[in-house]
C-alpha cells in the first residue's frame, strides 16, 4: 500500500516539476521583468540560478502570491524557538539512538556446528 | 546591491573566500582518500564518494551554522558572514551528491523505481515504532536524510538576491531558518544510520560534539540579543521615549537602541544625530551596528548603504530604511516610534558631547582589502578549520569497520559454460581442466536473481555472457546478457545432481543477507545502512543468505533454501536483522546450505 502511494506522490512531484519547468521558461522570457526590472537585465549566468528555485517555487509566482512582512523581532523568538526545540529534540534523540542501539556481527552467538 | 543581477557579483573577498572554501574541500579529500587508501584499501569508488561527501557535507554544515552566532558574539567573525551562502551551497552540492549516489547506489537498479524505494525498502518499521519505541533505531533512517536534502536544496536554490527581494526577507529568513530543521533530520539520519551500522564510539561523540557546541553558540548568542530586547524605557505623553544619553554616543558610529520593544538605529553624522530602522532591507542586518562609510550608514552584514538624511540608499539603488523623528532634552535622547513618512529629507537634531569614532576595525565584504587585525584573525581561523576539518574526516576514515571483501570482476564479461542446476539455489557447475568441479551460484544483472531465465535446464548444459563474483566459500556468476543463453544439449538426458552431504540441524542465529552483495558487488554489504539495498536484491530474487560467526569468530555465509525444494517463503524485509533459523544444515559441494524450517528475528 505505502509503496502505491509513494508511486503517486513521486507521479504528482514528476507533474509538478514539468509545470515548473515550463513555467519558469516563460517566466524568464516574459514576466521576471514586469515583477523585477532588475530581473530584466539579468546575465545568462543568473538566469541559469535561478531556475531550480523557480522550478521548486513556481506557484508563488503563478499566483502571484504575496508575503506579509513580520516584524524583525518575531523572527529572532522564531529563530530561538528553533535552537530550543533542535536542543531538546537532538538530546533526545542521541539518548534512544544510543540506549537502543542495534547489535552488531560481534554479539552474534558462535555456531557450534562445524562450518566449512 | 546590483541594479542588474549577475550570477555571482564578484569582488576581491568572494574569490579569495570560494578559493579558500575549494581549498578546505581538496585537502578534506587528500586527508579522507589517504587515510582510506591506507587503513580501507578494498572501499570501492562509490563508497568512497557517498562517505566523503557526505562527511565533508554534514562537517561544513557545522561550520556555517556556527558563523551567525560567532558574527553576533565576536564581531570579527563578520568577514565569514559576508558570503556565507556560497559555504551553504557547497554543503547542499555536497549533500545532493550523496544523496544522489546512495540512491543509485542502494535503490537503483532493482523492482521498485529507486526515489519509491528509499520510502518503501523497510516499510514495515514505519508502524513497528508504535508498537515497540525501542525498534527506533531500526526506523528508516533515509528518509530523514532525504527530508534534509530537500530542504537544502531549496536553500541553495533560494540564495540569490534575487530570492530575497522577491520572497521578501521576512519570508525569505524564514524559509533559510528552515536550515534548523534539516540540521535535526541530518542528525536523525546519522544517529539512526551509520552510528547503528558502525561500532567505534567515535562517530556519536563527533556528532554529539558538533550538535553541543552549535546549540551552546546559539543559546549564547540568543541570550544576547533577548537582553537587548528587554530593555525598557520611561515614554513621555507625546509619546517620545526616552533610548539613550548623548554621552553614550560615537561619531560615524551606530547605536541599537530600543523602544515600545521595537529595535531602532541611532547615527550621529557631522555632529547631528538621525534615528532609522534597525533592520537592514538586504537580509535584516542590524544597521545599529554599523558605521558610517564614504558619507553612508553602512550595514555591519554585507556592507548596504543608507543616507543618514532620509534613509535612501545612494543611486542608482533603490532601498529605503523608515527615519523616525528625535529630540534631546537634557542630554537625554527621545526617539518617536511612528516613522516619519518615507524617504521624509530630515536635517537631524543637534548634537554634543559625542564621543569621537572608535579606532576599532569595521571589515566590511566589498573593501579590496580586509583591515590588518581582521586580516590576521581570518588567517588564524583558516589555519585552524584547515586542520580541523581534514583531522575530522581523517579520523572517520580510520575508525569506518573494515568493508567486506570479495571480488567483482564488474566490466569483465566471458562466456560462462558448465552444468545448471535449479535447486536449492540457481547455479552453475563448472569442470576445469583439471577435473575439479565448483558450483557458481547465478544472479542476475542489478539486483535481481536469475528469474525465470534458467526455468526448464536443470541438469542440462548451458552457456552464457556473464560476471565472475567471488567470496569464499561463495563463487557466483552475474548473467549480464540474458540473450546470450543457451542450452547446449536439449535433447540429452538431464544430469543428476551431485551428491548432498548433511552436516546436522539445529538454530542458527545470524543476519539476513543478499549473496549477491556480500559476495564482492558491494562493501560494505552488512548492517542497517546496507539495509534498503538487501530488501531491493532479495525482492529481486537474489539468494538470501544467513552470516553467521563460526568457531574462530570469523563471518561465514549459509545459503537459505526451501526445506522442500521450490521457493523459500520469507520476509525479505527482514534483510539485515538478526534472525534464527530453524532447519538442517547441507554441503552442496563447497557451498553450506541451510534448508529453513522456521524463521524467528532476535534483535
Amino acid at each position: 500500500m505505502s509503496e502505491t502511494f509513494f508511486n503517486y506522490a513521486l507521479g504528482f512531484a514528476v507533474i509538478y516539476a514539468l509545470c515548473g519547468i515550463i513555467f519558469a521558461v516563460g517566466f524568464q522570457l516574459r514576466g521576471m521583468g514586469k515583477i523585477d526590472p532588475a530581473a530584466e537585465k539579468g546575465t545568462w549566468g543568473f538566469r541559469v540560478l535561478v531556475m531550480p528555485g523557480l522550478v521548486a517555487l513556481w506557484p508563488l509566482f503563478f499566483f502571484a502570491y504575496r508575503f506579509h512582512e513580520a516584524s524583525a523581532f518575531s523572527l529572532r523568538r522564531s529563530h530561538r524557538i528553533a535552537i530550543i526545540a533542535l536542543a531538546v529534540f537532538s538530546a533526545v534523540l542521541f539518548l534512544v539512538a544510543l540506549a537502543w542501539r542495534l547489535p552488531s556481527f560481534g554479539d552474534l552467538p558462535v555456531i557450534e556446528t562445524p562450518l566449512p | 546591491m546590483s541594479t542588474a543581477y549577475q550570477a555571482v557579483g564578484w569582488n576581491q573577498q568572494k574569490r579569495v573566500y570560494d578559493l579558500v572554501l575549494l581549498g578546505l574541500v581538496l585537502i578534506a579529500a587528500a586527508a579522507f582518500g589517504s587515510v582510506i587508501a591506507l587503513r580501507h584499501p578494498e572501499t570501492t569508488a562509490e563508497t568512497f564518494i557517498i562517505r566523503f561527501t557526505s562527511l565533508t557535507a554534514f562537517v561544513l554544515l557545522h561550520v556555517t551554522l556556527a558563523i551567525g552566532p560567532l558574527a553576533r558574539l565576536f564581531p570579527f567573525f563578520m568577514p565569514m558572514l559576508y558570503n556565507r551562502r556560497h559555504l551553504g551551497v557547497t554543503v547542499a552540492v555536497l549533500a545532493m551528491a550523496h544523496g544522489i549516489f546512495s540512491i543509485i547506489q542502494f535503490h537503483a537498479f532493482g523492482d521498485v523505481n529507486p526515489v519509491v524505494s528509499v520510502f518503501t525498502a523497510y516499510d514495515n518499521e514505519y508502524l513497528a515504532v508504535f508498537q515497540d519505541f525501542r525498534s527506533i533505531s531500526r526506523f528508516p533512517f533515509e528518509i530523514f536524510g532525504f527530508g534534509a536534502l530537500l530542504i537544502l536544496f531549496l536553500m541553495a536554490a533560494t540564495s540569490h538576491d534575487f530570492w530575497l527581494k522577491n520572497l521578501g526577507p521576512t519570508v525569505w529568513k524564514r524559509l533559510h531558518q528552515l536550515v534548523y530543521l534539516a540540521y535535526g533530520l541530518l542528525l536523525a539520519h546519522v544517529l539512526l544510520g551509520v552510528v547503528q551500522s558502525e561500532r567505534s564510539l567515535l562517530f556519536p561523540l563527533l556528532c554529539g560534539a558538533g550538535c553541543l557546541v552549535l546549540v551552546a553558540l546559539h543559546l549564547l548568542a540568543a541570550r544576547k540579543e533577548h537582553s537587548i530586547d528587554k530593555l525598557r524605557n520611561a515614554a513621555m505623553a507625546d509619546g517620545f521615549v526616552e533610548v539613550a544619553a548623548t554621552d553614550e554616543l560615537s561619531a560615524d558610529t551606530g547605536k541599537v537602541v530600543v523602544a515600545n520593544g521595537v529595535r531602532f538605529a541611532l547615527f550621529v553624522r557631522k555632529g547631528r544625530l538621525f534615528a532609522l530602522s534597525n533592520v537592514c532591507r538586504h537580509q535584516g542586518g542590524p544597521i545599529g551596528e554599523g558605521r558610517i562609510l564614504n558619507g553612508c550608514i553602512t550595514c555591519p552584514w554585507h556592507g548596504y548603504q543608507y543616507r543618514a538624511e532620509d534613509g535612501c540608499s545612494p543611486p542608482p539603488f533603490s532601498e529605503v530604511l523608515e527615519t523616525y523623528p528625535l529630540r534631546i532634552v537634557e542630554g537625554k535622547v527621545f526617539l518617536s516610534p511612528v516613522a516619519l513618512p518615507p524617504e521624509t529629507k530630515s536635517e537631524g537634531v543637534l548634537v554634543e558631547n559625542v564621543k569621537p569614532k572608535p579606532t576599532t576595525e569595521f571589515p566590511i565584504g566589498w573593501q579590496s582589502k580586509l583591515p590588518s587585525k581582521t586580516h590576521r584573525l581570518m588567517k588564524a581561523t583558516v589555519t585552524v578549520l584547515a586542520l580541523a576539518v581534514p583531522m575530522v574526516l581523517g579520523l572517520c576514515a580510520w575508525f569506518f569497520s573494515p568493508v567486506d571483501r570479495g571480488r567483482f570482476e564488474f566490466g569483465s564479461e566471458n562466456i560462462q559454460r558448465g552444468i545448471l542446476y535449479e535447486q536449492p539455489v540457481p547455479r552453475l557447475r563448472i569442470t576445469s581442466a583439471d577435473g575439479k568441479s565448483v558450483d557458481h551460484i547465478l544472479v542476475g544483472a542489478g539486483k535481481f536473481g536469475a528469474g525465470d531465465l534458467i526455468k526448464g535446464a536443470d541438469g542440462r548444459e548451458v552457456s552464457f555472457t556473464g560476471t565472475r563474483i567471488e567470496r569464499k566459500p561463495f563463487h557466483m556468476i552475474e548473467i549480464t546478457r540474458p540473450e546470450t543463453f543457451r542450452v547446449l544439449d536439449p535433447d540429452a538426458e538431464p544430469r543428476p545432481a551431485p551428491a548432498v552431504s548433511t552436516l546436522g540441524e539445529g538454530e542458527f542465529t545470524g543476519e539476513l543477507v543478499d549473496t549477491k552483495c556480500w559476495s564482492g558487488v558491494m562493501r560494505p554489504a552488512t548492517g542497517k545502512v546496507h539495509r534498503a539495498c538487501a530488501v531491493r536484491c532479495l525482492s529481486g530474487g537474489v539468494p538470501p543468505g544467513l552470516l553467521v560467526r563460526n568457531k574462530s569468530g570469523d563471518g561465514v555465509v549459509l545459503l537459505l533454501a526451501a526445506e522442500m525444494g521450490g521457493k523459500l517463503e520469507y520476509d525479505v524485509q527482514l534483510a539485515a536483522r538478526f534472525i534464527t533459523v530453524k532447519g538442517v544444515l547441507e554441503l552442496h559441494g563447497e557451498t553450506p546450505v541451510l534448508r529453513v524450517v522456521s524463521i524467528k528475528t532476535v534483535d
